[in-house]
């Protein structure tokens, strides 16, 4: 895999359940290595975005290629594609070691050992029963079995959701120390913002089964300021939303660096305020809309 | 991969094969009380029911949940994710439930057979009525042949409804309808009937064991249709008024000649029993692998 080649490249995909889109014109690339965030409200096509990549769902419209290939028929479609489902959907009857045995049955490429030893440092006894782990466990159990196929490509659907912070923190630091080792491409979708703003470095953010927002995250940050002065004065840039107390206004633009506002003070955003800036732009169909319902608007440290 | 299918079929076909042996136990303590009494028949009513259904349930028991309960659980989402893909992972399945079918049911055909030897009544299920469809059906390779069937039956289901009961409830009645469509209406056919015409109204006694179906009363003679004369009495109108005619005592045969009518049937003799189960198990078999083909189809395409 050359460094130019995409390790996700989607153009036009689309999925289409009965009548209504759950996705729609999805065109998005992702260099290889990187770790991605995909963000959006409930219902945006997040889950099928990424079960399409995961050859559990074909497209209605629209293609992709994973790691330079476009998966079709006629060869083994997704190696070295791993994927973990949003239910993280284990045999609950076997045992934590038939689920490895049975893991690297599916998979000719499968570091047994190295998984063995993951779960043992994590305390997870290989005996046990998958059915009488916690929730927390099997998650890590399900993202161990992903990370021993030793993917270059690995989809996330939710990985931390419905976990303690212990247990989410513990997640992300397993996901992490393999990413890191093996240099694999990761996209992994979440509600949680600023959990994927410690790690990410690119963004896509899906809102209504389309992108409305994708690229490098420092490119992102970097292109949107956000701007505080006197309410009534015609901010520069294409404004995404706007909120107004008293006389001060605090306004988010769309700029480039070297962004010419006089009479505005020009702060940085984060990540978290980016994103959902755009979610509640497309939320409601006002234009632009109010950032009155502060977290947007309030600064932070 | 072979342990993997196992291993996530296990505890079914442990509980199906328990129940076949039950059955297979319970066949042989019968079929000695049957051998102490020697009025006693050989199937009872119950002993047939059983072994009809028997097939289609166990069939459908194994059959159905084989690709429905991982798609109802969710567990698809991760076999389907890996890397042998979904085809390896739908053959080996088939292929160890499967084996477990054939290797319980041609058992239970082997004990059948068996018993009914050990009893020294082998004309009277073999070479006897066996020929007829109430033993025809549960003995033999016909009947393996009908639970592979089921088996595909509920697998193609199953990957359709994605629910196992749902699956099952609706195997029952397509099993039924295939089973009954081709006994009713192909398996005299499936080697030309032999013919039989009487004047007396009588099966010939030398077709004690054969099978007989298709039996009516008949015009014969050279360009008259035959179809079925209507019954007053168990004999033709026309008979009936010819008995009846005062001042003479004519016989039903002199009656039925002048008539122009005779008793017609076609009947299988006993010696075709091996040909026809060879036969009815080799369509049913076919059946089976192209519902199979179907199931492989539709879990290939399938989005979950």
């Amino acid at each position: 895999m050359s460094g130019d080649t995409a390790a996700v490249a989607t153009c036009g995909l689309g999925k289409r359940y009965r009548r209504s889109w759950a996705l729609s014109a999805c065109t998005f690339s992702l260099p290889p290595g990187r770790i991605c965030g995909l963000v959006g409200p409930n219902g945006a096509g997040k889950s099928t975005l990424l079960r399409i990549l995961a050859g559990l769902a074909t497209p209605d419209a629209g293609s992709f290629e994973l790691l330079g290939e476009r998966p079709g028929r006629g060869r083994d479609p997704w190696r070295g594609v791993a994927y973990l489902d949003q239910d993280r959907p284990l045999y609950r009857r076997f045992s934590v070691a038939e689920t490895l045995r049975a893991a690297a049955a599916l998979n000719p490429v499968f570091d047994q050992g190295w998984a063995a030893r993951a779960l043992d440092d994590l305390g997870i006894g290989t005996e046990r029963r998958v059915g009488t782990l916690s929730g927390g466990q099997r998650a890590q159990v399900a993202l161990t079995w992903c990370l021993a196929r030793r993917p270059a490509l690995l989809l996330l659907d939710e990985p931390t959701a419905a976990l303690d912070p212990l247990a989410r923190e513990s997640l992300v630091r397993l996901l992490l120390d393999a990413v890191a080792e093996n240099g694999t491409t990761v996209i992994v979708s979440s509600h949680a913002v600023a959990e994927l703003g410690q790690f990410c470095d690119s963004l896509v953010l899906l809102t209504h089964s389309r992108v409305c927002l994708a690229g490098d995250v420092e490119e992102l940050l970097g292109t949107h300021r956000l701007l505080v002065g006197a309410a009534g004065s015609p901010p520069p840039g294409a404004v995404l939303a706007s909120a107004t107390t008293g006389r001060q206004a605090t306004v988010l633009v769309r700029a480039e660096e070297g962004l010419f506002a006089p009479g505005w003070d020009v702060e940085p955003i984060d990540l978290e305020q980016l994103v959902i800036a755009y979610l509640r732009r497309d939320a409601g169909e006002d234009d632009p809309p109010a950032l009155t319902a502060a977290p947007a608007a309030g600064r932070r440290p | 991969m072979t342990w993997l299918a196992w291993r996530t079929q296990r505890s079914l076909i442990l509980s199906s094969a328990a129940a076949a042996m039950l059955v297979g136990a319970w066949l042989v303590v019968g079929g000695f009380a049957f051998h102490h009494s020697a009025n006693a028949p050989l199937w009872t009513e119950l002993d047939v029911v059983v072994l009809f259904a028997l097939p289609c349930l166990a069939g459908l028991a194994l059959g159905a949940p084989l690709v429905a309960e991982e798609l109802d659980r969710g567990t698809v989402r991760l076999a389907w994710s890996q890397e042998t893909g979904r085809g390896r992972w739908l053959a080996r399945k088939l292929l160890v439930a499967g084996a477990v079918i054939v290797a319980v049911f041609a058992s239970l055909a082997g004990l059948i057979a068996w018993w009914s030897r050990a009893l020294a009544v082998p004309d009277r299920l073999f070479t006897g009525i066996g020929i007829a469809p109430a033993v025809f059906d549960v003995t033999g390779p016909a009947f393996v042949c009908y639970a592979v069937f089921a088996f595909a039956l509920g697998v193609l289901l199953g990957a359709l409804l994605g629910r196992p009961v749902w699956a099952s409830l609706a195997g029952v009645p397509a099993y039924v309808v295939v089973r009954v469509v081709v006994q009713e209406m192909l398996r005299g056919r499936m080697l030309p009937p032999l013919r039989f015409a009487d004047r007396t109204g009588n099966i010939p006694a030398r077709l004690a064991h054969a099978w007989v179906f298709n039996v009516a009363w008949r015009a014969s003679g050279p360009g008259r249709r035959a179809a079925p004369q209507p019954l007053v009495g168990g004999l033709p109108q026309s008979v009936m008024r010819c008995i009846a005619q005062p001042g003479r005592l004519p016989s039903i045969a002199a009656c039925t000649r002048r008539l122009g009518l005779r008793y017609t049937g076609s009947y299988q003799p006993p010696g075709r029993y091996w040909p026809l189960q060879g036969i009815e198990g080799a369509a049913f078999l076919a059946l089976a692998i192209a519902l199979c083909a179907l199931g492989a189809l539709v879990v290939g395409r399938r989005s979950v």
